[in-house]
């Protein structure tokens, strides 16, 4: 049986008191930084990794007891520590949300793992509130243009549904940038468009398109292979 | 330039097209008439265009903003009814693309745009080869006009198989995993 002598006890919780007192001063230091830099708040300390995360030009993933699952930073709106909403909560060494706010004021996004890219409002609406109304997390885009932009900002999308006919970029120019400009060959494409033409489907087979759908949409028949692909 | 068995093509490929795009559920009643002498009436109207090579096809689409249009094609309100005819006249030119498709490979299609019925004289500048006209009634309640307006470059002759047609006009939906 091993014992501890009363001097070698106090040495310890002298030690773990000195441990957490330099913990806590490397936290404050780092977000006065952050503060006076303007730029990005820790978001949270990876224990792990031992490392300090930023929300500065890249999406994290909150993680930990109490976080919401699937939740991005998006890094168009990086909250400050002045910025920092009620519903954030600073435990331990972790900043949990409470809550998942939707894009706006607070800079937040769900992860969406679905983008669906129409020029038609109308279409929009049909696929991503079939989807959404299936579990599954579903940001929208007005052409290719927005679709490219969107994803660049939001690398966790595993699926894009587009349509072809488009203003501004067609469906099979934004797939072949997806491909090219951003470097993404892990993105899961499924044209979703009036256009039938063998020629058409060669050219989007060419450019990495996974699959393609004939409108209209019948989302019943498509679910469980979206679901797949999302995943 | 146009032979007439292509023109009934034309005629029967629309009708397909419309009985199976316009209305919005399976089972709801499509009357679709010829008609003879004026354009349709329609404040508003919705065209596509389908061109190849040969060929250049205007589908309008007339429709006036009433509630009868609204409450079948804007039911839950949250999109205003030209929006989303515009989706639904999208569909109907894309299943007449479809069927065409099997007679010229080279076709391209448009995307709907929105214009008023001013407009609808001007088709005459366009010194079309084939003019037709139709009355829509769905559900004996919401009218829509359409006309099918070609414009030939080159001779054109062709018939469009009548079971090929109505198979065709109720497919789409299926995903076609490469």
């Amino acid at each position: 049986m091993t014992t501890t002598s009363p001097l070698t006890s106090r040495m310890l919780v002298l030690d773990a008191r000195r441990r957490r007192a330099r913990r806590d001063r490397h936290r404050t230091r780092v977000r006065r930084a952050c503060l006076r830099a303007r730029i990005a708040v820790p978001l949270f300390i990876d224990h792990r990794h031992r490392s300090v995360r930023f929300g500065l030009g890249l999406c994290y993933r909150l993680s930990g007891p109490g976080a919401p699952r699937d939740v991005l930073v998006d890094p168009r709106f990086v909250l400050s520590v002045d910025r920092l909403p009620e519903d954030v909560d600073h435990r331990g060494e972790m900043i949990f949300l409470k809550q998942a706010p939707r894009v706006g004021a607070q800079g937040l996004t769900q992860m969406a793992k679905i983008l669906v890219v129409d020029d038609s409002g109308t279409v929009r609406d049909e696929v991503a509130g079939f989807l959404r109304r299936n579990g599954l997390d579903v940001e929208t885009a007005v052409d290719g243009k927005d679709g490219l932009a969107k994803l660049r900002a939001n690398p966790g999308v595993k699926l894009v549904v587009s349509d072809v006919n488009m203003p501004n970029m067609d469906g099979l120019t934004m797939v072949e940038k997806i491909r090219g400009e951003l470097g993404n060959g892990a993105v899961n494409v499924i044209m979703l468009t009036t256009e039938s033409s063998p020629a058409m489907k060669e050219r989007g087979k060419a450019a990495g398109v996974k699959g393609w759908i004939v409108k209209p949409f019948k989302g019943d028949a498509v679910l469980e292979t979206f679901r797949r692909l999302a995943g | 330039m146009i032979s007439e068995r292509a023109k009934d093509s034309f005629g029967r490929i629309f009708a397909g097209a419309a009985a199976s795009r316009l209305p919005v559920a399976d089972g709801h009643a499509c009357e679709i008439v010829e008609r003879h002498g004026e354009p349709p009436h329609g404040a508003q109207i919705v065209v596509l265009t389908i061109s190849s090579m040969q060929f250049r096809l205007l589908l309008l689409l007339h429709f006036d903003d009433d509630a009868d249009m609204r409450d079948y094609y804007a039911s839950d309100a949250s999109r205003p009814v030209d929006d989303a005819f515009m989706e639904v006249a999208n569909l109907c030119c894309g299943a007449i693309n479809q069927q065409l498709i099997a007679h010229f490979p080279d076709l391209g299609m448009s995307t709907p745009y929105r214009l008023t019925s001013h407009c609808v004289p001007y088709l005459a500048e366009l010194q079309p080869d084939h003019v037709a006209s139709y009355d829509v009634s769905i559900n004996g309640a919401v009218r829509v006009g359409a006309t099918l307006c070609v414009c030939a470059g080159a001779p054109l002759d062709f018939v469009a198989d009548d079971a090929v047609v109505a198979v065709a006009s109720h497919d789409g939906g299926e995903l076609e995993l490469f």
